[in-house]
């Protein structure tokens, strides 16, 4: 069996005396995309922040590719696409630009770009269907288009591991299958993909496995067994009944 | 016109003050462009302030003033992120709290020591009476930061678009902050001897402003601060000199004039450049 892109035991996030994560586990496999649902303040941004080294874990471990997270981050082999209300739309900076921020890591001091950096740039604009576009201002796109330069970014940066914080939020139905396109594509190349979402657009086609999450794993399986309406009741603090 | 330009120039006070001008100008303008972006304009207004102590002691024993005012500049900085980081009070209450402080122990300390120091030349500048020493100070400080502003300016960039991107690559933002800070505190030594303490506000937050409103990127930005800040700050030194006032003031205010007429006309959304925009594509 090939190594898991994440490996994630008995993880525990407390900010002061709320507990974010309890127990949680989770194997991302290369190739697999998972999806995590669950409603605001379930935990997701914290398993993201785990992950990503910018949340303080609390117990448990948390291994990327066999080995330390930051090593992993340090070898470009992680890319995040952050949600929309994170990223300031009116930034002074192109598309093309942003892509290229995925280079940095394999640049030296200056960050100073060469041709084989421009080339990764321009096959992952390729790739994500915005040649037209990659001199733009980024907030001259439209939702889905915004979601594709984060990836293009992930792309050119040659990372294994994709973490898509919401990518289907403020996407309009057309552009989800672009993107649904464009993410199972990514994965059969043997990336593994981890996406947190708290409606279900999406994730039936998407994801080959759900983990529904309330501050701890409540089930984790096929799209199919886990999008049943009890398991979401339960997922969204609803009583069953 | 010529002996207009000239005229001035034949006095040494004049062109040390447009030297000294120039060079804070530029510095602040680079600068500026992050500060604005990242929103750390209110940084630049504390760290200013809170200079004071540092340079009133460094006059006192007699010190260069930049060791001073760059001590209190970092101190200041130190204090506030401690103060942020160990309570829950806001950010703005923080920076509040912590530069009228040392603002108003620079008053004290002027006040209780007899000596040279002219209070009203380091609240409000006093660039026509800059001494060698000041410009050395002046020049070696401005080069050093520009310089680490333009070898490092993408890593600052991805800083102020996007931090967590720059920690999933693990470039440390933390360093990168830190380093900035630095920066900032270094600019605001420069920026006092040319417009004075309460001034340097403007020269670390107007040419950011206005080179955002002109265009969409960000490497233009920078260009588009640097010249229009130097040409305004030129613009201000002799506007001084020919209706005798205050340098500091004109400069300040020739920024804002340049500001005022990128908030009208600027291709970003500028008011007029909009309605005109409108108007045409209405009769079209």
């Amino acid at each position: 069996m090939a190594e898991s892109i994440i490996s994630i035991r008995g993880l525990a996030v407390r900010y002061g005396i709320v507990q974010a994560l309890a127990d949680v586990s989770l194997e991302l496999s290369p190739g697999r995309i998972i999806g995590v649902i669950g409603m605001n303040g379930s935990g997701k941004s914290s398993l993201f922040g785990a992950i990503m080294g910018s949340v303080k874990v609390a117990g448990g471990d948390i291994r990327l590719f066999g080995g330390d997270p930051a090593r992993a981050r340090k070898r470009n082999l992680v890319s995040y696409v952050p949600q929309s209300e994170a990223v300031d739309w009116d930034f002074p900076i192109s598309v093309a630009e942003v892509v290229m921020t995925g280079r940095y890591g394999r640049l030296g001091l200056t960050r100073r770009p060469r041709a084989a950096d421009r080339d990764a740039v321009a096959r992952a604009i390729e790739r994500v269907g915005l040649v037209e576009l990659a001199d733009r201002q980024i907030g001259e796109l439209s939702g889905g288009q915004r979601k594709r330069v984060f990836v293009a970014r992930g792309i050119a940066q040659e990372a294994t591991l994709m973490l898509l914080d919401e990518p289907f939020a403020g996407v309009d139905k057309g552009s989800e299958h672009t993107i649904i396109d464009l993410l199972s594509g990514l994965a059969a190349e043997g990336r593994g993909i981890l996406i947190s979402t708290h409606d279900l657009a999406g994730v039936p086609e998407l994801c080959d496995e759900v983990v529904l999450l309330k501050n701890r794993v409540l089930f984790h399986g096929s799209p199919q067994q886990a999008l049943t309406t009890e398991r979401l009741a339960l997922a969204f603090g609803l009583e069953p009944r | 016109m010529i002996d207009w330009i000239l005229e001035p120039l034949q006095y040494g006070f004049m062109t040390r003050a447009l030297l000294v001008t120039i060079v804070a100008a530029v510095t602040c303008a680079l600068l500026s462009c992050w500060l604005v972006q990242i929103g750390w304009s209110l940084m630049g207004d504390a760290v200013s302030h809170a200079v004071l102590p540092g340079v009133a002691i460094s006059y006192i024993v007699g010190w260069p003033f930049a060791v001073g005012a760059f001590i209190f500049g970092a101190g200041a900085v130190a204090l506030i992120g401690g103060v942020r980081a160990t309570t829950k009070i806001k950010s703005d209450a923080a920076i509040g709290v912590v530069f009228t402080a040392l603002f108003a122990l620079g008053l004290v300390i002027i006040s209780a020591v007899p000596s040279q120091v002219d209070l009203g030349h380091i609240l409000f500048g006093n660039v026509l009476g800059v001494t060698d020493s000041d410009i050395a100070q002046v020049v070696v400080i401005g080069v050093v930061v520009v310089a680490v502003l333009v070898l490092k300016r993408r890593d600052f960039t991805l800083f102020a678009f996007d931090p967590s991107h720059a920690n999933a690559l693990g470039i440390s933002t933390k360093r990168l902050s830190v380093l900035m800070l630095g920066l900032l505190a270094m600019t605001v030594v420069v920026a006092l001897q040319a417009v004075g303490i309460v001034l340097v506000v403007a020269m670390l937050i107007t040419p950011g402003a206005t080179a955002y409103l002109l265009t969409k990127r960000f490497d233009r930005m920078l260009w588009l601060a640097v010249v229009v800040t130097a040409v305004a700050s030129v613009v201000g030194v002799y506007a001084s000199y020919y209706l005798d006032v205050s340098t500091g003031g004109a400069v300040v205010l020739a920024q804002a004039i340049a500001f005022g007429a990128s908030y009208l006309f600027g291709a970003r959304g500028g008011v007029i450049t909009t309605l005109v925009r409108d108007r045409r594509a209405v009769t079209v």
